[in-house]
């Protein structure tokens, strides 16, 4: 960080990066290697046993406004330990985000934390910063979605966006229904109780600290078998032997067993085709169908897989074992390039736009006037949207190239 | 084992090799012995209700401390089927500090039962555990070597065991007598005092 | 004690951007701007770090240059908690003589929690108690270094073209003729049009002008774009049949703590520094003056500045609640504390109808119509036998009883609703606020003058609890 810091235009402070994701907020400072923190999008009421998720889309303004507020007074002055008045912002967004979140966070950072500027970069976009290259067909595999989006010459082609509600939480919901199915679970006295008997349901906490310990994805052969044998119900195709079960302890009380066929075979959700034959795989396909015909080769051969549910172990494997089969199918003829390659980015999938983000920060001859400023802000008292013509260009508001007044107070405590 | 059995069912009542210390103050019941080299500080409790309790050769038990050979639950009486009473059996160089209340049946050698932990009847530990403060084991299942259950019950396994606590017995069993009655010492039947 | 424990009962408004209804030790006084503040219309800053652990102050500048961690300090990757330095003696071959060993001093750290120790993942024991540990370095460093450099050049490279544009009068930004919908818009100028990139308004498409244009002629920084792969490792074979241990296997948490490399293996969770806490200052958003600053030493709790409006605006406390009836009055005992030295004058007035702050309330109140007087704040005179009660000559209908700076009072209340809610009465209470310490103001005044008093008022609500039954 030293090295960027205080080189750039004006001597400006190093901004600030914030990846909001809907499990896991990934912040830290533009120009570093990886985030300072990953903490859970959650915050705790006073008295309250249950936090209270950041990102929700369907509350009231005021609620909204209440728990980001709170959410970013923590991130600055527990985790990044700055003043909020002398960094612009960075956040990666989702281009999925409702434009109300999007307005309730902007709001907060110009009215409660009075921040100099704030700048929306897509994750998509920020995540192909991160290898020097200009197009690429990004998926982001994320918690509540799987969202595709081709990027061309640094350009995002929106019409081709595909998604699917496949991530973390659908993954979550899948594993707690076939533990509290499949599962049981021993206490001291008796052995071999089922779960709702005993403790209900398992809290989410614990259904993805078993997906992490324990759950990876099978092997395009084997996902195949498994399927086959999961929706025969005849019983005449065999799944392949099922890896150990494993013992996890609830807590000091309960053991819960669980069974070996579930670990395997959990993370299939993400690779069944539903009725209308999508999966994840599909979706990049689909994506690559809609794009223009120049670009799909550029596209098959730049696939960059980011998000933190790509992080499961073999996943990548399979995803790629799984587009180079449906490509053969008639449905994606049209596609002459049926070479696909993946991208390996230099930092965590569930960081990489992250990393995006903090390089595109980095930049700080340009990143004010593509940012909107506060003074911006006050005067219009709206974000203007990515895909909103209607204002004219606020670059009158603020003069390119003079330094943004950032340093407007005199006794500013931070050196 | 069964040696040890027919011992104990021959002469019931508290043995304690010579070379242990055991205070006056703790409260000793049933059929328990105590292996030389042990510390038994005041008011730490060793009752063997349903079957007896053979504590090795240094242990150290603290104040507080409740090793209890107790019956089953929803059982108050020696079962009058006729089904053997199960021995507790603690090995060597075992910590039970302030508070801690062992029911487990069998353990090995080298454990560290932290204060205010609690194990249950049917937790066997084996050898280089601990149980953090205020843990509460009560599973039916075998701690693995070297396992540390810590906090809310989270485990990891380490990799040496713990040190005996072998300079701290020493000074007890310097200092304790001094402002202490200590129990006798049964001269029969003790195991030999290490030099 | 109501205001210790049930802090809610009595709550002053605060006329911020946003209404805030709060009790008094919530708040805090602008004595400049002469209003109460909350916490949402204050604005917060970092004063100082200090870490946790070892209580040290450590200076901004360094902080940032350390990441905000404690250079001394670790935490155990596994549990969290502070890590130990031990010090144990292991046998090492003596240098002249490789047949022999001698006992030589080693550290390593451990945590007293988990039992988690730096041998455990095998780290080498340090000969210095102190210093000698290293986190491990994220292996991309180079590379995210490259292409900031790279980009930054791009960057610099479009400054220049927007500042040459500008001095060459640009003409009109963008017709208007565009089409509202996104995808027209992007698929007809998402290319680069210069012109988009430059609409803050637009970040997506801004964003994309990132590409290197032809005929560059300075010298340039380029990169190696990064290629893309064949071929994912798949799962190891022994994945399907292999039992795991659990134990083995980080958790979640244990991985997020290290961003840079989250092993699965827990062999592999290396400690990091202890992250530095910090002091945080309060100042207001209107005058800029500071409300609370912290004292710098990390072991004091002490503050150099904090104005607290406890210590400036007199306090209301309910001090009996008789049962409460639908439309019957009943005498509510109230005190009222002066914080300041000097003599205060408090009147007391009800909300008028259309008072746009009286929002909450649900009984008549009836209040004392004279003017209270509150003895000023003596800390001596608690012990001072001697002294003389002043004589305030109250109206005892009034004034139930008075005690050196405190003054009992009643207030009649007639709730108005029938619903099982609280009882909430509000009204206006007016003060004379001496601001001995303001700032000198440029004014003909000589500073031997009597301080001027300001007449103050604030809206007090008061939750007198439900109706009885």
């Amino acid at each position: 960080m030293p090295l960027f810091d205080g080189l750039g235009s004006g001597g400006e402070k190093t901004a600030i990066v914030i990846d909001l994701g809907a499990a896991y907020t990934k912040c830290g400072f533009a120009g570093e290697t990886g985030p300072r923190f990953i903490i859970p999008s959650e915050i705790r009421k006073p008295g309250q046993q249950q936090p209270v998720k950041v990102v929700q889309y369907n509350i009231n303004t005021e609620e909204l406004y209440a728990i980001l507020k709170e959410f970013i007074h923590i991130l600055y002055f527990r985790h990044l330990l700055v003043n909020p008045r002398d960094r612009r912002v960075v956040i990666i967004e989702s281009i999925l985000c409702p434009t109300h979140f999007r307005e309730t966070l902007t709001k907060v950072f110009f009215k409660q934390f009075e921040v100099p500027s704030v700048l929306f970069a897509s994750s998509h976009l920020m995540a192909i910063m991160t290898l020097g290259i200009n197009s690429a067909l990004v998926m982001d595999c994320g918690h509540t979605e799987t969202l595709v989006l081709p990027v061309y010459e640094c350009t995002p082609i929106l019409p081709a966006w595909e998604a699917l509600p496949l991530g973390g939480k659908a993954i979550h919901k899948e594993l707690d229904g076939l533990l509290v199915e499949l599962c049981t679970v021993d206490t001291d006295t008796s052995s071999g109780q089922s779960i709702p008997a005993i403790i209900g349901t398992i809290p989410e906490e614990t259904v993805e600290d078993i997906k992490v310990r324990t759950c990876f994805v099978s092997d395009f052969q084997r996902g195949l078998k498994i399927q086959e044998a999961k929706f025969n119900l005849d019983g005449t195709a065999e799944r392949p032997a099922p890896p150990p079960d494993v013992d996890y302890p609830l807590d000091g009380e309960k053991i819960l067993h669980v069974k070996g066929s579930i670990r395997d075979s959990v993370m299939e959700i993400m690779f069944e085709q539903d009725n209308e034959e999508k999966s994840i795989a599909s979706l990049i396909l689909d994506a690559l169908v809609k794009c223009p015909i120049d670009s799909r080769k550029v596209l098959s051969e730049n696939l960059v897989v980011i998000g933190g549910t790509a992080m499961m172990p073999g996943f990548l494997h399979r995803l790629l074992a799984e587009i180079r089969l449906l490509v053969e199918k008639p449905k994606y003829s049209m596609l002459a390039s049926k070479s696909f390659r993946i991208h390996a980015p230099p930092a965590k999938p569930n960081c990489t736009a992250w990393l995006g983000g903090a390089i595109f920060g980095a930049l700080q001859d340009i990143l004010g006037s593509r940012s909107v400023s506060r003074d911006y802000y006050n005067q219009t008292g709206r974000i203007p949207d990515w895909c909103c013509l209607s204002s004219p260009p606020p670059e009158s508001l603020y003069e390119a190239g003079k330094t943004p007044p950032l340093m407007k107070r005199a006794f500013s405590t931070e050196k | 084992m069964s040696d040890y059995k027919q011992v104990i069912m021959a002469q019931k009542g508290v043995k304690i090799a010579a070379g242990a210390v055991v205070c006056v103050e703790s409260e000793i019941r049933g059929d328990v012995t105590i292996g030389a080299r042990s510390v038994v500080h005041p008011k730490a409790r060793i009752i063997a209700e349903a079957g007896p309790i053979i504590i090795g050769e240094g242990n150290l038990i603290e104040e507080q401390a409740l090793i209890i050979n107790s019956y089953p639950e929803n059982r108050t009486t020696p079962d009058s089927e006729g089904d053997e009473p199960k021995a507790m059996i603690i090995g060597t160089n075992n910590v039970f500090e302030v508070g801690c209340v062992s029911q487990a049946l069998k353990i090995g050698d080298n454990n560290v039962i932290e204060s205010k932990a609690d194990l249950g009847r049917n937790v066997t530990l084996t050898s280089g555990c601990i149980i953090g403060a205020c843990c509460q084991i009560n599973t039916s299942e075998v701690v693995p070597e070297n396992m540390v259950v810590y906090g809310s019950c989270k485990r990891r396994v380490q990799s040496e065991r713990p040190q005996p606590q072998t300079l701290q017995l020493d000074f007890l069993m310097k200092i304790l007598p001094n402002y202490h009655h200590l129990k006798k010492t049964t001269k029969a039947n003790s195991t030999p005092v290490r030099s | 004690m109501a205001s210790l424990l049930q802090p809610d009962k009595v709550v002053y408004l605060v006329r911020g951007e946003k209404q805030i209804r709060a009790p008094l030790s919530q708040l805090y006084f602008c004595r400049y701007c002469s209003e109460l503040r909350s916490l949402e219309c204050v604005s917060h800053e970092v004063d100082s770090h200090y870490c946790p652990s070892c209580l040290e102050n450590m200076p901004s500048a360094e902080a940032k240059l350390k990441k905000n961690r404690c250079a001394n300090c670790f935490d155990c990757p596994c549990c969290m908690h502070t890590l130990s330095t031990r010090a144990t003696n292991i046998p090492a071959p003596l240098p002249d003589d490789p047949t022999k060993t001698a006992m030589k001093k080693a550290y390593y750290l451990a945590c007293g929690f988990c039992r988690w120790t730096s041998r455990d993942v095998g780290m080498a024991d340090k000969s210095v108690a102190s210093g000698g540990w290293q986190e491990p370095e994220n292996p991309y460093t180079q590379r995210i270094n490259k292409l900031i450099e790279y980009y930054q050049q791009l960057a610099h490279r479009e400054k220049q073209e927007r500042d040459r544009k500008k001095l060459a009068r640009r003409r009109q930004c963008m017709p208007l003729a565009f089409s509202q919908h996104t995808i027209h818009v992007v698929e007809k100028y998402g290319l680069g049009t210069r012109l988009q990139r430059q609409r803050p308004g637009a970040p997506i498409s801004s964003l994309a002008g990132l590409s290197l244009k032809e005929g560059d002629d300075q010298k340039e920084i380029s990169i190696e774009p990064a290629q893309a792969l064949d071929e994912v490792e798949p799962l190891p074979e022994d994945c399907y049949s292999r039992p795991i241990s659990l134990p083995e296997v980080t958790t979640l948490r244990q991985r997020l703590l290290q961003p840079d490399f989250q092993p699965a293996g827990a062999s592999q969770l290396h400690p990091r520094h202890k992250h530095l806490l910090m002091k945080r200052s309060l100042r207001c958003r209107k005058c800029e003056h500071n409300l609370s600053k912290p004292e710098f030493n990390p072991t004091s709790i002490k503050f150099k500045i904090q104005l607290v409006a406890v210590s400036y605006i007199p306090e209301v406390r309910i001090m009996s609640i008789p049962n409460l009836r639908h439309l019957k009055e009943s005498q509510v005992l109230l005190t009222l504390t002066n914080p300041v030295e000097n003599i205060t004058h408090v009147t007391l007035s009800a909300s008028n109808e259309e008072d746009p702050d009286d929002i909450n309330s649900t009984a008549e109140v009836i209040l004392p119509n004279k003017e209270l007087a509150l003895a000023g704040k003596d800390a001596a005179a608690e012990y001072d036998e001697l002294a003389e009660p002043q004589d305030f000559q109250d109206d005892p209908d009034v004034v139930a009883f008075r005690k050196s700076n405190k003054i009992g009072f009643f207030i009649k209340v007639i709730p108005q609703k029938e619903e099982d809610s609280d009882v909430t009465v509000s009204f206006k209470i007016r003060h004379d606020f001496r601001n001995l310490t303001a700032p000198i103001r440029p004014s003909e005044e000589s500073s031997e003058a009597a301080v001027e008093a300001v007449w103050l008022t604030h809206h007090v609500e008061l939750r007198l609890g439900p109706l009885a039954p």
